[in-house]
Formats: C-alpha cells, sequence, structure tokens
C-alpha cells in the first residue's frame, strides 16, 4: 500500500501569522546575546538594560533577560556586584576582558551576515568571504 | 499599611514560586528578583504606592513562575534524553513482553501442579502478579536508563564520528539478526524471574495419574545464599545481549565485550557450581523412588553430574567465545 495523501500547506491567514511568529522569535533569539553585550561596556542593573534595550527597540522580556544575565556570567562574559548605596541593593553588571572579546568577535561575524544576507536576498554577486 | 503587606507578601509568594526548587545562588536570586519586581512596581506607579492591581499586573508580566525558574536552572531537566530514548523503549518492551511470558508459564505450571486452587484465585493473582511485577520492571528499566543517562554514558558505538570510523553498510553474514539477542534477553530475564520469585518450580515434572508434581532440583536455601551471583551472572547476560541489539554487528569491540561477559559468568558458574550443595539433597533417591528402579545408577550419575555440569558449560562458553572471535575477526576484516 502506498501512501497518497499530500498534505496541503497551511493555507489560512491564521496558519501563516502563527509560522512568522515562530520564526521571528527564532530569528530574534540568536541576537539576544549580541545586543545584551553591547550595551554592558559600563555597568547596568538588569532592569535599567531591560528599559534601555526597549527604548532601542530591541524588547527582551525581564524573564528572559534576568536568567541570561547570570548564565553570562557563569561563562564569564560578565561580572557582576552589588551596589547598596542607593535608594535600594541592584546588582550591576559588566561586561569582562573575555566579554568584550568575546563581543568584539560576534560583532563582526554579525556585519559579515548582515552583508551577506543582504546580498543573498537582493540577488547580488556573492563574495567569497 | 495593611495594603503594603499585602502587597509585599504577594510578592514573596511569587520570588517563593520561582526559587524553591533552584539549588545554587538561591539567595541571591531572591534579592535580584525583589528589586526587579519594585522596580517594575515603581515604573508602573510613577513613584506613587502601589496597590494589589498594580503587583498583579507585573507579576503577570514577568509570568509564570516555573518558566522563569526554569530559565535559572542549567541543570537537565529530563530524566532520559532523546539518545537513549529508543534503546529506553526497546528495553522496556523486551523487559514487560518477557515478564508477561513468564508469568503466563508460571500461571499455566501453577495451575496443573496445585489442584485446591480455583480459577478466580489463579486469575486474581495473575492480575496481581502482572500489575506489581509489570511496575517493578519498568521502575528497574526506567532507573538503570536513568543512571546512564546521568553519568553520560552513550549506547552508540562512536562517540565522535569521523569518516574514518563511519561503519561500512555490514555484509549480510556481519548483521547479527535481533531475533538472536533478542531471544536471548527473552530467556535470561525469564530465568531470572524464575530464579527469583518461583525457583521450587525448576524441577522435574512427574505425571502420575493425571496428578502434576513437582521433584524440585536445587537446594532452595542455598539457592536464596547463592542468589546474589546468579543475579549478577543473569545481569551481565543482559548486558551482553543488550549491547548485541544495539551494536547489531560482529566487530572487535563487541567479541572483547562477549568474551568477557562469558569469563564473568563462567567464574560465577564455577563458584555456583562448585560443590554439590546447590542441588536439592534428595533428588537422586526420589528420582529412584518413581521409577521404582534400582537398574540405573542414578546417585552415581547425579553424584559427577555437578563435575560434567561444568566442564559441558566450560565447552560452551569457550566454542561461544571462539565463534563470536572468528566471525568478528573475519567480518570487520572484511570491511576493511
Amino acid at each position: 500500500m502506498s501512501h497518497s495523501i499530500i498534505k496541503s500547506g497551511g493555507d489560512s491567514m491564521s496558519d501563516i501569522n502563527e509560522i512568522v511568529s515562530g520564526l521571528i522569535l527564532e530569528l530574534r533569539r540568536g541576537t539576544i546575546v549580541l545586543s545584551v553585550l553591547s550595551q554592558l561596556s559600563s555597568p547596568m542593573y538588569g532592569y535599567s538594560l531591560v528599559q534601555q534595550l526597549s527604548e532601542n527597540g530591541v524588547p527582551i522580556e525581564a524573564n528572559t533577560l534576568y536568567p541570561l544575565l547570570r548564565r553570562l556570567e557563569k561563562q564569564g562574559l560578565l561580572k557582576s556586584e552589588w551596589e547598596t548605596t542607593g535608594s535600594k541593593p541592584r546588582k550591576y553588571y559588566i561586561t569582562t576582558d573575555l566579554g568584550n572579546e568575546a563581543y568584539n568577535r560576534l560583532k563582526s561575524h554579525w556585519y559579515s551576515i548582515v552583508k551577506n544576507m543582504h546580498d543573498l536576498m537582493e540577488g547580488e554577486d556573492h563574495k567569497d568571504e | 499599611m495593611n495594603n503594603m503587606n499585602s502587597v509585599n507578601e504577594l510578592i514573596e509568594r511569587y520570588i517563593y514560586q520561582v526559587t524553591k526548587h533552584l539549588t545554587t545562588n538561591r539567595s541571591d536570586i531572591e534579592k535580584e528578583l525583589k528589586s526587579l519586581i519594585t522596580d517594575m512596581i515603581e515604573e508602573r506607579t510613577m513613584g506613587k504606592e502601589a496597590s494589589q492591581k498594580d503587583v498583579e499586573a507585573v507579576l503577570l508580566e514577568l509570568g509564570n513562575p516555573a518558566e522563569l525558574a526554569d530559565g535559572y536552572r542549567d541543570t537537565k531537566r529530563h530524566l532520559i534524553g532523546s539518545e537513549l530514548f529508543p534503546h529506553y523503549l526497546t528495553v522496556l518492551k523486551i523487559v514487560l513482553f518477557s515478564y508477561l511470558l513468564g508469568m503466563i508459564i508460571f500461571t499455566i505450571i501453577d495451575s496443573m501442579t496445585s489442584s485446591d486452587i480455583t480459577y478466580f484465585e489463579l486469575i486474581g493473582s495473575f492480575i496481581g502478579n502482572i500489575i506489581s511485577g509489570g511496575f517493578m520492571a519498568f521502575g528497574w528499566v526506567t532507573i538503570i536508563f536513568a543512571i546512564l543517562e546521568w553519568k553520560g554514558v552513550k549506547l552508540d558505538m562512536t562517540s565522535e564520528w569521523t569518516i574514518e570510523t563511519l561503519p561500512p553498510v555490514p555484509l549480510n553474514e556481519a548483521v547479527i539478526k535481533k531475533s538472536e539477542p533478542i531471544s536471548s534477553l527473552v530467556f535470561s530475564i525469564l530465568f531470572g524471574v524464575l530464579l527469583l520469585f518461583s525457583p521450587q518450580l525448576l524441577g522435574i515434572y512427574i505425571n502420575i495419574n493425571g496428578d502434576f508434581s513437582i521433584i524440585p532440583i536445587f537446594n532452595l536455601a542455598e539457592l536464596a545464599r547463592l542468589m546474589p551471583l546468579l543475579l549478577i551472572g543473569i545481569g551481565v547476560s543482559i548486558f551482553k545481549y543488550s549491547y548485541w541489539l544495539m551494536a547489531g554487528r560482529y566487530s572487535i569491540r563487541l567479541a572483547s565485550i562477549s568474551v568477557v561477559c562469558n569469563i564473568i559468568n563462567l567464574l560465577l558458574l564455577s563458584i555456583i557450581f562448585s560443590n554439590n550443595s546447590i542441588w536439592y539433597k534428595d533428588f537422586a533417591s526420589k528420582v529412584n523412588t518413581i521409577l521404582e528402579s534400582n537398574d540405573i545408577p542414578i546417585d552415581a550419575i547425579w553424584n559427577s553430574f555437578t563435575k560434567y555440569l561444568l566442564a559441558v558449560i566450560a565447552i560452551v562458553y569457550i566454542i561461544d567465545s571462539i565463534t563470536i572471535t572468528y566471525k568478528s575477526i573475519k567480518y570487520s576484516k572484511i570491511a576493511h
């Protein structure tokens, strides 16, 4: 017996919306670390980072960012310190030397991805890099 | 003041829910979350006193505490990962099937040998055993695989593959048919279940005028004493045939593992059969009584039986080891 059922692709509007928003989420997920590292050359606490990223049009939920900050600290890309002199205690994060190095490398990768993707999608001549 | 208390209590409850299952940096995370939540509330109320509603909105924005806790956790949260899962299912199916088969066989034997048991009782105990033993088998397989997962054991042949180690498509002769390890596994498990739960059923079955009776072969007290060794031996066999099943082809590694397993089992068996005490001591005389014949020197045969048995077992294991080694060398040579 051969299976001759061909599934028809999702053709309703809600299907495509759901698929695309899933894909967008996936696309953005890879950029989160880069956006965080880009802001932490000077010390910031978690919520100020949430606000700053949001003002720059790269919103990240606090419940994603806070665990991420800890993970990056564990990997040695960030270091943290409690600041208790203000109105309430806050934990400030800043990139380490390792974090800076990682950020610079990621950044140059990012630019080449942007360029290559642009060329790819606009159909220009490919350049081997 | 009352409002402040209920607001704080709500925050505490949320934070507790996030951190209660975390093992590292718990107090630090608590402190940081508290600071975050008060920041979020302040932004929302613009410095005014927070109402219950404000807090609720902020906590809803932070989302399910369990998901937040998941983000903070970096250890594995599964018992058996996707790599081991197919193997787990295979082994589980074999074990449960063997157990079911074993229970059916024992129940049939039981119904034939004990006359004072009703079918109702028989079916009742059968179902009871299936359920309790089934759960036990399920539990053990799961525990073993959870340990394998925890230890990071990889059951696949090569942990890191290269083009060189990519195994060639095995020649027909080099493939181990699944039926061989599976039947051996079923047999090993059946034997293990039998030894553990109903060793008295191991014996000679005699039918006198339609009534079955059993002359036990083993000395049950001695058998219980040696049970750890027997179970290790069965465990080694199960390991060996599970490996065969997963490897699926002859290889030098399979041969080495098999030979080591054979040596271990042979050693165990030589300890178990080191003297006659393992046997039921009245076995020979009972057989003599039933046969009502003194023509056959059963006593004499029985006394030297252990020696011969051990010799036969040794020969079987040696032939088995040589065969596996021979096949493995032969087929892995062709492969290169």
